[in-house]
């Protein structure tokens, strides 16, 4: 199953490095590009694959067969085309070979080991929601499931008013994408939305990194690819199987590449590549399709001052080739939008209400410091370098496309204002992913904003025994990072032992109170009856002590248990009693200790809701 | 001694690397590892009712139900809405049951769902309705009784 759904994946990646490859302006530079191409390639090629498999559903119901045809050929016409393209390129181009400095190899190892340490926060997050979060499957995994499950009806089924709930009417980017790794995997397991949905986040902050280390710098893309990791809404959701994060892949994609086609206006590849980028952030999510048109109109507008009309038929051409699946499928699939459908003309009016505007931005100014779920606020320090006196940093162009994220939050702002739905709930539920899609495009114009155009500086070439030695060291220190990360205890785990042949679990069952600690000490207060268990993956029973500081509330007996048998037995008090159960020897698999005692709980305090104590556990470990 | 801009400004991004990466150890010491593996440990509501309700999921493809079917919860009509948790269970239960339509009036249906937390089966099933297969906790496929 993994591997069928990474090859799923991995087709769809090399069609889109393939596309991208194609409209890349050359002559080719692959070690200097390819922080551009792959993470682009993921998009495009999610953005083609997607779009090929909704054709394929729509005309098949075996869709998979048809998508395989369809998307070989295409893949084999675009590589002759690439292949023929390289032969035809006659330019040497810049080496492409990047200087190195020490300073940006330690950023560098930073970054990589911060990637490292996010990952494993993603796939936590992912093991605890495996369908991802609510709109993950109440929406994005529940369409895919209607296109996997539904065969030739699928359409039909999902404009049943009865699942309107679900949105129907939202684009298919990601449900596509999902559905076609499922055909690939043969079953609709979550793994494939949690790995495309991972996927998204990983490309994101290549991006970024390597748009602005072409832009500005390589250090400062290195700090904005860490800005981005360090930002745990991002990271959790990453792996949530929401669109949100594809949808910001595909809007931070299109202002880089539009900021890219500003240096080489005579390049028509960056142009085609901002609308098809465009195009494909409509095809994600509604809101894309605001972008989208916000994109076309400020390109053309700054085209046009430029007296540039091929770059904005380029720009529309790859637009519209990316619409063509959109239209489709709003026109004949999707039903009414809900905000659209309940007839705007009526809340034209509430445009001009103060108290929508007072309200949404009371919410604006709360989720703008809090959608990130960061520990440490970030923008204090983001804030320093931007007034630090120095030269002209933004170029005019620069500052169009800062324009259209401007415009894409106010169309966000006018959508609120018109909403039918309850104003307080509609924020609640969408902002703070509406500002994490605009995220990664705002911490790239951050970066482009510190730091200034001419500032590269002469780095020297790598001599040949770095990338060897820094890729080792880099591997090591990985594997130092997920060791430690590897033994930090799960919610549920107390204790842990390792004995020859695996690993010795405590961990908490019923009949306890939350765990509470302080400086010195963890402690679990009973409810009456009470369990842990021991969780042996040792093949062979093991002889462990069970150690822990016992007390109570009130005088009282405790015995605990093991089946019927009485393990240890005790007089607890207020004092603290050093404790032990030994002689016992746990099987391998799950062995419940019982705590009984024989008299009833005392409220903790004189408060109506005191809780009914009765014993503690104090720092319990295996020996 | 005077510090110039690009060292101002070197120092400023460092202080930007240092408190992005403190969010990224924070943040990891934070989502903690799944839990361990035990007889009492919670599985997230999404894959609780997938197990809850897969019997009944099969019991429907086993017998060629298609399209559009019933649902009935704890509580009848717009009480169904009023209530979150029930509307979470209804929800859950149209993800799972996909590629069929659960529609809350039932009346058009031959087959539906009764997906009870709290209400006992012979309260909630209403004359119209018999008891086709009975999958345990609260979970019941009914079929529209012969007038």
């Amino acid at each position: 199953m993994t591997f069928a759904a990474v090859l799923a994946l991995g087709s769809a990646w090399l069609m889109g490095v393939l596309l991208v490859s194609l409209l890349w302006p050359g002559p080719r530079r692959w070690r200097a590009d390819l922080g551009f191409i792959l993470p682009l390639g993921l998009g495009l090629g999610l953005g083609v694959t997607s779009a090929i498999f909704f054709a394929a559903s729509l005309a098949s119901s075996q869709p998979v067969r048809l998508s395989l045809i369809l998307e070989f050929s295409i893949a084999a016409g675009l590589a002759w085309l690439v292949g023929r393209r390289s032969r035809l390129a006659t330019g040497t181009g810049k080496a492409g070979t990047p200087g190195h400095s020490w300073l940006v190899a330690f950023g560098a190892t930073a970054l990589g080991q911060a990637a490292l340490v996010a990952a494993v926060t993603s796939w936590r997050a992912y093991v605890a929601e495996p369908h991802g979060g609510w709109d993950g499957w109440a929406i994005w995994n529940m369409h895919a499931r209607f296109i996997f499950r539904g065969g030739e009806n699928w359409t039909r089924l999902l404009q049943q008013p009865p699942v309107a709930w679900t949105h129907a009417d939202y684009p298919l980017l990601i449900p596509a994408s999902v559905a076609r790794g499922w055909a690939f995997v043969g079953q609709d397991g979550a793994f494939v939305s949690g790995l495309l949905s991972g996927s998204f986040g990983l490309a994101t902050v290549g991006l970024l990194v390597a748009a602005v280390g072409r832009l500005r710098q390589p250090l400062v893309g290195i700090v904005g690819g860490l800005v981005l990791l360090g930002t745990p809404f991002f990271v959790t959701f990453a792996s949530n199987e929401h669109a949100d994060i594809p949808l910001g892949f595909f809007l931070l994609a299109t202002v880089v590449l539009m900021a890219l086609g500003q240096r080489q206006p005579e390049v028509r590849g960056f142009p085609v590549l901002a609308g098809l980028c465009a195009g494909l952030a409509a095809w994600t999510k509604n809101e894309g399709l605001l972008f989208a048109l916000l994109a076309a109109g400020v390109f053309m507008a700054q085209a046009a001052r430029r007296g540039a009309r091929r770059a904005s038929g380029a720009f529309i051409l790859g637009l519209v080739v990316a619409l063509v699946p959109v239209a489709i499928f709003k026109i004949f699939v999707a039903p009414h939008n809900d905000i659209v459908s309940a007839g705007i003309g009526g809340r034209l009016a509430q445009l001009v209400d103060g108290s929508r505007h007072r309200l949404i931005l009371a919410s604006l100014v709360r989720d703008v410091t809090r959608f990130g779920e960061w520990s440490v606020l970030p923008f204090f320090a983001m804030i320093p370098p931007l007034v630090v006196p120095g030269g002209k940093r933004l170029g005019r162009g620069e500052w169009w496309v800062a324009g259209l994220l401007a415009l894409t939050g106010a169309g966000y702002y006018a959508v609120y204002l018109i909403t039918p739905w309850d104003l307080a709930w509609h924020l609640d539920s969408s902002l703070v992913r509406l500002l994490l899609q605009l995220w990664p495009a705002a911490v790239f114009f951050w970066c482009l904003a510190i730091s200034q155009d001419e500032e590269v500086s002469a780095a020297r070439r790598r001599p040949r025994w770095f990338l060897p030695w820094f890729g080792v060291a880099n591997l090591g220190l990985g594997a130092v990072v997920l060791t430690v990360l590897a033994r930090q205890p799960a919610p549920n785990q107390l204790a842990v032992a390792r004995v020859s042949g695996g690993e010795v679990s405590l961990l908490t069952g019923d009949g306890w109170f939350g765990r509470e600690r302080d400086r010195r000490a963890e402690w679990m207060w009973s409810k009456g009856e009470s369990v842990l268990f021991v969780r042996s993956a040792a093949a062979q029973p093991v002889a462990l002590t069970l150690r822990f500081r016992i007390r109570g509330l009130g005088a009282r007996t405790v015995r605990a248990f093991v089946g019927a048998g009485v393990v240890w037995q005790g007089a607890v008090g207020e004092a603290l009693v050093p404790t032990e159960i030994a002689g016992v020897v746990w099987p391998p698999g799950v062995t419940a200790v019982v705590f009984k005692t024989d008299a009833p709980g005392l409220p903790e305090s004189g408060s109506p809701n005191a809780r009914a104590l009765t014993f503690a556990l104090y720092d319990p470990r295996l020996e | 001694m005077r510090v110039s801009n690009s060292t101002w400004r070197a120092g400023a991004l460092g202080v930007v690397a240092i408190v992005a990466i403190g969010n990224v150890i924070l943040a990891v010491h934070k989502t903690l590892p799944p839990p361990v593996d035990s007889p009492v440990i919670a599985v997230d509501p999404v894959t609780r009712q997938e197990r809850r309700l897969a019997k009944l999921r099969q019991s429907l493809a086993a017998r060629g139900v298609e399209g559009v079917v019933g649902y009935l919860g704890d509580s009848a009509g717009p009480a169904l809405w009023s209530d979150p948790g029930q509307v979470e269970d209804y929800y859950l239960a149209q993800f799972v049951l996909v590629p069929l339509v659960l529609e809350g009036n039932s009346e058009r249906s031959e087959w539906a769902v009764a997906n009870l937390r709290t209400t006992a089966a012979s309260a909630r099933v209403g004359p119209d309705w018999k008891i086709a297969e009975d999958f345990g906790d609260g979970v019941f496929l009914l079929r529209k009784a012969k007038p």
